[in-house]
């Protein structure tokens, strides 16, 4: 697994660090001593064959995983996931947009009503909700006859959008993204 | 051939950062602190809609739990009604032996009296139980007994009455009278009438005779229902209630766990595992209180007499139903896929109802069993329902307290199993 | 036809889904285990009573002399020597204060059920039976227990008899006894085989109606194998095939456990196991039906069990019906119980042969809730 920094900003504010981290789950050791660091603008991305443990680095940092499993030194936004009084904090300032819509997206429900549903986990307001949410679906070119039907009858790449909406909208300060080209044109 | 060097894909990130940041409200102001009971019970609210939200995208789903039960009870008021004296007549026959020859065992006495034979005959007409089919004289028909045993097979009557070779002669000697019964003992809550029928010609026949001393029995019924309620409707509704208001709410909740997908991606908000069951909880508690109430009124239309309050009963129909929703989220909790969810729904609801006591009375079943169906809810909601319904009993007693308990259990270890419970995206 | 395989692919599922076998294989032997398990315990006591006796009260009016020497042989036949009934109190008022405490109390043990009946002893009782003039016996029964109020005036006629026997009040005593026909014999599992023909049917319909209400709701790959040669009539065939392969296997697994338990049956065996079958038959059938008809999963679980309870409620065995309207009495008996109950209890406890006219019924009605099922799915809209 390889990881490629493209580094936009000057600005050296560390929002995502990693030192010698390992994942075993029992007797399977799923991660080996990865290191990397990510700084605010700057945006990496993970390399690597499938079951090369990208998406359980991913879990380690969004406090997925439970501490018994890794080992190392871990901070994201200058706070521990090791430490569960961390989680709520750490996960106000994430926004994540995994790979399955399914585990993403209510499907019965319109997309104005899971932003609502989301955002309202972080204290925000319907209103404000709804005004950044109309706002990111037409920089992300979701159609306008799409928001209030419900998401189910949406096509694969407005599902994705619709995830990388729901993953912006709380402007977070670390934003990780599960396979986010599947399925965009 | 012109080659040309393609330029690689980049995106402009400056421009879409600069366009996506442009939007940001001030963190500040719109993010509050995630750990205020304010934002706490904001979530929640929340998450209670999104739960209703939910609901009402299966509008068929919802039509079975909210509209069907009242529907049911209806009809069943519409088909329970008390039917006439005359229809309930039992079909029987009358096989005398008592013309035939007895021989006294004390001093070998011939006799052939059957004096008392057709006064009990009369007696048997006259009964508005009974309805005499044909009366045999086995004296003059030796197959009397094989052609009444026909008819009992066959169903065309209920109940043989044999009149034994003796029955004139006790009682002439001052003995007592014994009169043979014979009813179709395979349908088993036809016996006790059949047996009430055959008794009613005996009280009719010792009137008739004037045969003394006879016991006078003057009975008063305390917790009756007063004219112009169906007694055959207020006495079955209970079971049905309990019944119905449980089996709703549990299916209702079984797969609301389960099926909820983006649970895992809830999980990576500042929500909480305990914020996301208390709203199920929640919302289906107020569906519950939908339900509860369409019941009731229903059940009050169809003519339901209610010796209790309106509020005990609400209440105890409440705590049943709750100890379905508890049982549901419960079985929800801990399921791996909507599949397994499914089959210990049916697993655990054949198990409850077919211990319950409906079908084989808890008092008859041995004691290992007895213990595991006074675990149940079920067999304090029956007993519970009917004492508020018939009584007016308070409904603060034991299968209250009982079903209570069985409801804090059941949330407890849903909490317990949730928070336990491997989320991953 | 592509029938050969679509059954295949529905035993793979059915193979693959062991918790559901489970359910359908063990379950139902586990439950007969536990009610075949009960034989021998029958009810023991019927009435639980509570006594209170004015005997002791003086009453000289129509007798020469005052006495109470009965009351207590009559307390005491009904504390040890009646066989369905229970003494659970009995007071002795000498006056019409200690009677209406007495009263008080055990108005409230008929109210909160610890007794069945309050049976109050007048003033005149020993008196009555002294002079041989007719006794009289009050009692005060809780009237929201039909089996009680049905049960009492023949339920009292043993301590009656008990007591006229021991106090030589036997002579124009008339007494009926009752030889039930038809019954289960008393060296047979009274329990087992009495909720035989309620209990089997219940749980037969409840686990094959549920191995296929969602059998089309819940497979998701189905609208994808519609966009191939298969037909819609295909499918619901394949489905109906498969699990009445399954259901009748279940049948012939509950038949052998019930024999070997212990069931008696005066009929043919053969047509009892084939009225299983039709049951299991008709459950199918009817999940099919949900399963067709639902959108949804959560709806398949709500509607399945709203027939399920409509079935038992609706069929007449449980609580009794009063129906006079044809037209509803045809719709009952589209319900699978309405049938199959009194056909197991024809065979089984009266030996009788197969009822035409249930089997009809109960097969119309599976025919039905199969055509039903395959019409709706054909009006289906599925889209991949």
């Amino acid at each position: 697994m390889r990881c490629e920094k493209i580094s936009i900003s000057k600005k050296k504010k560390e929002m995502v660090y990693v030192k010698d981290l390992n994942v075993k789950f029992g007797d399977k050791h799923v991660v080996h001593d990865v290191n990397f660091n990510v700084n605010q603008g700057e945006i990496i991305g993970l390399f690597g064959i499938s079951g090369a443990g990208k998406t359980t680095i991913v879990r380690v940092l969004t406090c997925q995983i439970e501490k018994k499993n890794w080992t190392g030194d871990v901070k994201v936004t200058g706070l521990t996931p090791a430490k569960k009084y961390n989680h709520p904090i750490i996960l106000s300032r994430i926004g994540y947009v995994p790979q399955l819509e399914l585990l993403n997206l209510y499907f019965d429900l319109s997309p104005m009503v899971n932003v609502e549903v989301f955002t309202s986990t972080y204290g925000m307001n319907k209103k404000d909700a709804k005004e950044v949410a109309e706002k990111l679906f037409r920089i992300l070119d979701l159609p306008e006859d799409t928001w209030n039907k419900p998401v189910k009858h949406m096509s694969g790449g407005e599902k994705k959008r619709l995830s990388m909406a729901i993953g912006l909208i709380h402007n977070p300060n670390v934003l990780f993204l599960d396979e986010p080209t599947t399925l965009i044109s | 051939m012109r080659i040309t060097k393609k330029k690689p894909l980049t995106l402009n990130l400056n421009k879409f950062k600069s366009k996506v940041s442009s939007l940001k409200p001030d963190t500040k102001k719109v993010i509050k602190k995630v750990s205020s009971i304010k934002n706490n019970i904001f979530r929640i609210i929340k998450q209670v809609k999104k739960e209703f939200r939910l609901l009402w995208s299966d509008k068929f789903n919802i039509f079975l739990a909210i509209v069907m039960p009242p529907l049911i009870i209806v009809f069943l008021g519409l088909t329970m009604t008390d039917a006439p004296q005359e229809a309930q007549s039992i079909p029987c026959v009358v096989v005398s032996y008592d013309s035939n020859t007895f021989i006294n065992p004390n001093d070998f006495f011939e006799s052939q009296l059957d004096n008392y034979t057709i006064p009990y005959v009369n007696a048997v007409n006259k009964s508005s139980l009974l309805e005499l089919v044909r009366f045999y004289n086995a004296t003059e028909e030796i197959y009397a007994m094989e052609q009444a045993r026909t008819a009992l097979l066959e169903g065309t009557i209920n109940v043989i009455i044999s009149l034994p070779v003796d029955f004139t002669e006790l009682i002439e000697l001052g003995l007592p009278g014994l009169i043979d019964c014979i009813p179709d003992a395979s349908k088993m809550v036809h016996i006790q009438a059949n047996i009430n029928a055959v008794y009613d010609s005996i009280k009719i026949f010792i009137n008739d005779t004037n045969l003394k001393p006879q016991f006078v029995i003057r009975g008063f019924e305390e917790f009756t229902i007063p004219e112009g309620y169906s007694s055959n409707f207020n006495t079955n509704i209970i079971m049905a209630f309990s019944f119905m208001i449980f089996g709703v709410a549990f299916v209702l909740s079984i797969l609301i766990v389960v099926q909820e997908k983006p649970i895992a991606r809830l999980l990576l908000t500042p929500v909480t595992r305990s914020e996301i069951l208390l709203s199920k909880f929640i919302a289906y508690t107020l569906v519950l209180l939908l339900q509860d109430s369409l019941l009731i009124v229903s059940a009050l239309s169809m003519g339901l007499y209610l010796a209790g309050t309106v509020t005990d009963l609400f209440l105890a129909l409440f705590m049943i139903g709750f100890s379905g929703i508890a049982m549901g989220i419960f079985i929800s909790s801990q399921s791996k896929t909507k599949t397994q969810a499914n089959q210990l729904f049916l697993a655990f609801y054949l198990v409850i109802i077919l211990l319950s006591g409906i079908f084989i009375p808890i008092e008859n079943m041995p004691p290992y069993l007895q213990v595991i169906a006074y675990i149940l809810p079920l067999s304090h909601g029956d007993p519970l329902i009917r004492g508020i319904i018939t009584k007016g009993q308070s409904i603060w007693g034991f299968h209250f307290y009982w079903l209570l308990g069985i409801c804090i259990f059941l949330v407890l270890f849903s909490f317990l199993i949730f928070k336990r419970r491997k989320y991953e995206v | 036809m592509y029938l050969g395989g679509l059954i295949r692919k529905e035993f793979g599922r059915i193979k693959s889904d062991k918790r559901t076998l489970v359910l359908l294989f063990i379950v139902p032997i586990i439950l007969i285990l536990v009610f075949g398990l009960t034989s021998g315990v029958g009810i023991t006591k019927f009435f639980t009573s509570a006594i209170i006796t004015r005997d002791s009260m003086p009453t000289f009016d129509d007798f020469s002399a005052n006495s109470s020497k009965y009351d207590g042989t009559f307390i005491s036949i009904m504390k040890n020597e009646t066989s369905s009934w229970d003494l659970y109190r009995y007071y002795n008022a000498t006056d019409q204060v200690e009677y209406d405490r007495a009263y008080q109390n055990c108005y409230k043990f008929l109210q909160n059920g610890d007794v069945d009946i309050i049976i109050v002893l007048p003033e005149n009782f020993s008196e009555s039976v002294e002079n041989k003039t007719n006794p009289v016996l009050i009692y005060h029964i809780d009237a929201s227990d039909a089996q009680a109020i049905a049960a009492i005036e023949v339920a009292i006629q043993e301590p009656i008899a008990l007591f006229r026997a021991k106090t030589d009040m036997i002579a124009n005593f008339t007494i009926m006894i009752p030889y039930l026909e038809f019954d289960v014999p008393f060296w047979e599992s009274a329990i087992l085989n009495y909720a035989i023909p309620l209990i089997l049917p219940i749980i037969i319909l409840g686990t094959t109606m549920n191995l296929t209400s969602l059998s089309i709701v819940s497979e998701a790959p189905l609208p994808r194998m519609l966009i191939t040669p298969t037909a819609k009539r295909e499918i619901i065939l394949s489905k109906l095939i498969a699990n009445s392969i399954v259901m009748f296997l279940q049948s012939t697994e509950i038949f052998v456990t019930i024999a070997f338990f212990g069931l008696y049956s005066l009929g043919s065996l053969f047509y009892f196991y084939l009225v299983l079958i039709m049951i299991g038959f008709s459950g199918i059938c009817i999940g099919l039906f949900i399963s067709a008809l639902s959108p949804t999963e959560q709806s398949a679980n709500q509607m399945y069990l709203i027939m399920f309870i409509i079935i038992i409620l609706f069929s007449g065995t449980i609580l009794p019906l009063n129906i006079t309207d044809p037209s509803v009495q045809i719709i009952l008996n589209l319900l699978p119980l309405s049938n199959a109950v009194p056909m197991i209890t024809d065979i089984t406890l009266k030996g009788l042969s197969l009822n035409l006219t249930s089997l009809f019924w109960l097969n119309l009605s599976s025919l039905i809730y199969v055509t039903l099922a395959y019409i709706i799915y054909m009006f289906k809209k599925l889209e991949v």
